[in-house]
């Protein structure tokens, strides 16, 4: 999404984009403490199932909301379920789940807001048609796509497979909207700029400039969106389990979990604790990591 | 069956009014109106496979006699004589003809009356009417195909007028028109004339003998509607008359002052109800919504309510709330059994609509829960044991029937489900020739012993759907889990729709199907694109009537 690594860079500097803005976003302490933690969840997702190796879903009546002990670290729920296995397995769908689905708002909104921003031919279109999507309920049009499409596609994949695919599709279509407007504005004041108007001076094609001098401008608030997204959709993913058009009752996330334990708080509090901590953990951390890489990436800014 | 949907049934009454001994419990819900009737089971243990948990029936009523003291001598109650319920299920609708949801029932039962309902012990009690019809008070025909019934003479509406024989026969036209798609239709089977012989005499006519002629009018499933507000809603027009639907002029013991749909209902006393003395409450406020558990709390911790319903909370949540001392819970022993209702009808999406619905005639069978013996091996792997210990604790029992209570009706023959047994389980399908793959899931020529099994969203429900998921995995059969919203799964709308499209298949049906389609554990068939349809038939001809 963003400009590619030099090739017409000037020779006798070997210092590309990137590593102006490694060099900056090494200086951002939070960011740093940011890509820590949070690589130490991605870390424990994918390999903490093999150390820890409790079916999630096995139901052991015997155990029924054990306290911490070696065999349940984090002690087992109502029905006997071991909450780290299902934390572990959990996260490794609410982080798939926010991560695609922000990735794909991303992509939608960062598109579609540089285009009605920079041409004006399509500007009336798209933002019009941004208006119809941020006027539709998002919950019946949820509830509609899902009715529609689930049964197909867990012929097709496979109830889980099936289930990811649609629950990323739409929660990534219904929260471009905010990112596509954003973008649009910040593109219609930087192509009237100087060094917009200079590129062009001297032939530069709209392809290049786009991504060589608008992209790199508007990074900041594409950033900030994409940390606030990837927040929204574990508790979008959340909220449509329970309403039960997510993944199957079964099947852990860490929405569903927190859902789930919120009747037993006073019983056993870890099962609210932890799946809360895991989500606000991922969020913050994924803020300050996008926080670190809007100043390292604004040109304004890694200057000084 | 007006409860038998209902799954576990526990009520609250709240501990402020002090002693509060078990007979009183129950009277304070008979000052509200003497309208619940205890589920009329008619049905039989059905099989092998159905029946798992029990249940409870709240707020039934005692006798009408009984006065209530001490229920209500704390002085807050007494001042304000405001009743707070809370139904975590909004109520849609007032009109049970539209919409057979217990909510709905249940608050419209406030409101509107029946002829005659059931008390405790599943014996009728009359309500509009002034006796009950026998053969030996002439009230029930010789050859058991009318049934006659007097009305009390001086009931009159809330708005005044003069409660005749013409409602009756209304009511009974409304209900039959051939457009209205009518809720409890199974009520009216086989009724051929509904006629006024006076103003306060009704006669109902069947087509054949019925050793049962309690079936229109009675319980709160059909209470009566008024001629004169209704006489334009008939047919196709009656989802129309929202007016009508949403405040129904009644004779029973509240009015409705204003109806909120999906949220709150205001009810103040009818002044011109027939009972001196009664209501009790001036006031009765129901509101609807959010979920069992905070159903719970908000009456046994925070005590904003006085009353909440069908708490399907977990035990150990359900102890601890119990220790804030604000509320206790009142488990009634009755005919709410959490059940597994089996699609025996191939659903089949790729088959059209009509086709899926259509098994009474043997032409499209299920692929494999037709065959009794899966359907025998699914029941003997569940351990319902373990569901209640860990679902229910004090508020669920294992009953192996359908109809576990009034204790005169329940039988005790049928204990065969009491002790799980895998290995019999599994030594049946290996009988049968459902051998096991690779994957440890069972098949037989081709076709693989993997299920859909949906329920309403409820953190009970879904616990026992992964119970009984491992529980049958043991015996190699796949199960796949759906939760659905209960105001979906047990909503009315669908309901109607269900059984407008699939009348047909209905008429055949001997029986009372009502309720049968909220199956509470309700397993619905996946064969590969397996799109549930039509569920009901076949359990609905499994309820022959016992009486």
């Amino acid at each position: 999404m963003l400009a590619q690594p030099l090739h017409d860079a000037p020779l006798h500097e070997h210092r590309s984009l990137w590593m102006d803005v490694w060099l900056a976003f090494r200086n951002h302490t939070g960011a740093l403490v940011g890509v820590g933690v949070f690589a130490f969840i991605v870390l424990a997702v994918l390999v903490g199932p093999f150390l820890h190796g409790v079916d999630p879903r096995f139901l052991d009546i015997q155990a029924r909301n054990a306290p911490v002990s070696w065999a349940h670290p984090l002690g087992t729920d109502n029905l006997g379920r071991d909450m780290l296995a299902q934390m572990l397995a959990g996260g490794r769908i609410s982080l798939a789940v926010g991560f695609t689905a922000m990735l794909l708002s991303l992509v939608v909104g960062t598109a579609i807001g540089v285009l009605a921003g920079y041409f004006k031919r399509l500007d009336g279109l798209l933002m019009r048609s941004t208006d119809l999507f941020l006027a539709l309920p998002l919950l019946p049009l949820l509830l509609v796509i899902i009715m529609l499409f689930r049964d197909t596609l867990r012929a097709a994949l496979g109830p889980e497979t099936g289930i990811f695919l649609l629950i990323v599709f739409v929660i990534g279509i219904t929260s471009w909207m905010q990112t596509a407007r954003i973008v649009r504005g910040e593109v219609l004041a930087i192509k009237e700029r100087e060094f917009v108007t200079a590129a062009r001076s001297i032939g530069t094609r709209e392809r290049r400039i786009v991504a060589r001098h608008v992209l790199p401008n508007v990074m900041s608030p594409i950033m900030v969106s994409a940390t606030l997204g990837i927040a929204n959709a574990i508790i979008t993913e959340s909220a449509l389990s329970f309403l039960g058009l997510g993944f199957p009752p079964d099947f852990p996330t860490w929405g569903r979990l927190l859902f789930d334990g919120a009747n037993f708080i006073s019983i056993t509090p870890a099962r609210v604790i932890w799946p809360g901590l895991a989500i606000s953990l991922t969020v913050l951390s994924v803020n300050y990591i996008g926080d670190g890489l809007r100043d390292a990436l604004d040109p304004r800014l890694r200057g000084t | 069956m007006n409860h038998k949907h209902r799954p576990v049934g526990d009520g609250l009454v709240p501990s402020r009014a002090g002693r509060v001994p078990s007979r009183c419990r129950r009277t304070g819900a008979s000052a509200l109106g003497d309208h619940n009737a205890p589920a009329r089971e008619r049905g039989r243990p059905y099989g092998p496979i159905m029946a798992t948990i029990v249940a409870a029936v709240l707020l039934s009523a005692c006798g009408p006699d009984e006065i209530v003291d001490e229920v209500f001598e704390a002085p807050e109650v007494l001042e304000n004589r405001h009743a707070n319920i809370l139904y975590w299920q909004a109520v849609s609708n007032m009109n049970p003809y539209l919409s057979g949801g217990t909510k709905e029932v249940e608050a419209a039962s406030l409101v509107i009356e029946p002829l005659a309902n059931y008390d405790d012990n599943g014996e009728l009690v009359p309500v509009l009417a002034a006796e009950i019809p026998t053969p030996e008070n002439g009230g029930v025909s010789e050859d058991l195909k009318s049934i006659t019934w007097k009305l009390k003479p001086d009931v009159v509406w809330a708005d005044g007028t003069q409660f005749t024989s013409r409602d009756v026969v209304f009511t009974g036209e409304y209900c039959l028109h051939e457009e209205m798609g009518c809720s409890p239709e199974a009520s009216f089977t086989e009724v051929e004339t509904i006629e006024a012989l006076d103003d306060f005499t009704v006669r109902i006519v069947f087509s054949v003998p019925k050793p049962f002629p309690f079936g229109p009018f009675v319980g709160a499933i059909t209470p009566i509607l008024q001629h004169e507000q209704f006489k334009d809603c008939l047919g196709a027009r009656a989802p129309e008359c929202t007016a009508a639907n949403f405040g129904p002029i009644g004779t029973g013991p509240f009015k409705v002052d204003e109806f909120r749909a999906n949220d709150v209902i205001s009810f103040s006393a009818n002044e011109r109800y027939r009972e001196p003395g009664k209501p009790w409450f001036k006031t009765v406020t129901l509101k609807g919504g959010g979920d069992a558990a905070s159903a719970a709390r908000a009456v046994l911790e925070t005590g904003e309510y006085d009353y909440a319903w069908n708490l399907q909370v977990e035990p150990e949540i359900l102890e601890q709330m119990m220790a804030a001392g604000k509320g206790e819970v009142v488990v009634g022993f009755g005919t709410n059994v959490e059940r597994l209702v089996v699609n025996q009808t191939n659903a089949d999406s790729s088959l059209d609509p009509e086709r899926r619905s259509l098994y009474l005639d043997g032409s499209n069978p299920h692929p494999f829960l037709a065959d009794p013996a899966v359907r025998r091996a699914l029941a003997l792997a569940i351990d319902r044991d373990v569901l209640i210990e860990t679902g229910y604790g004090p508020t669920g029992r294992v009953t192996c029937n359908i109809v576990p209570a009034p204790i005169e009706f329940a039988s005790a023959a049928n204990e065969s489900c009491r002790v799980a047994d895998p290995d019999e389980a599994n030594r049946i399908l290996d009988e049968a020739g459902w051998a096991r793959g690779e994957d440890g899931v069972r098949s037989r020529d081709g076709v693989r012993l993997s299920l859909l099994y949906q329920t309403s969203t409820n953190s009970v429900r879904q616990g026992t759907q992964s119970l009984i998921k491992q529980m049958w995995q043991e015996i190699g059969v796949e199960t796949e889990l759906r939760n659905i919203d209960g105001g979906v799964f047990f909503g009315g709308e669908h309901l109607s729709e269900v059984l407008r499209r699939h009348r047909d298949v209905h008429e055949q049906l001997p029986g009372d199907r009502s309720g049968t389609l909220y199956g509470c554990l309700d397993l619905r068939q996946r064969s590969g694109t397996g799109q549930p349809m039509a569920w009901h038939q076949h359990v609905a001809g499994l309820l022959p009537r016992v009486r």
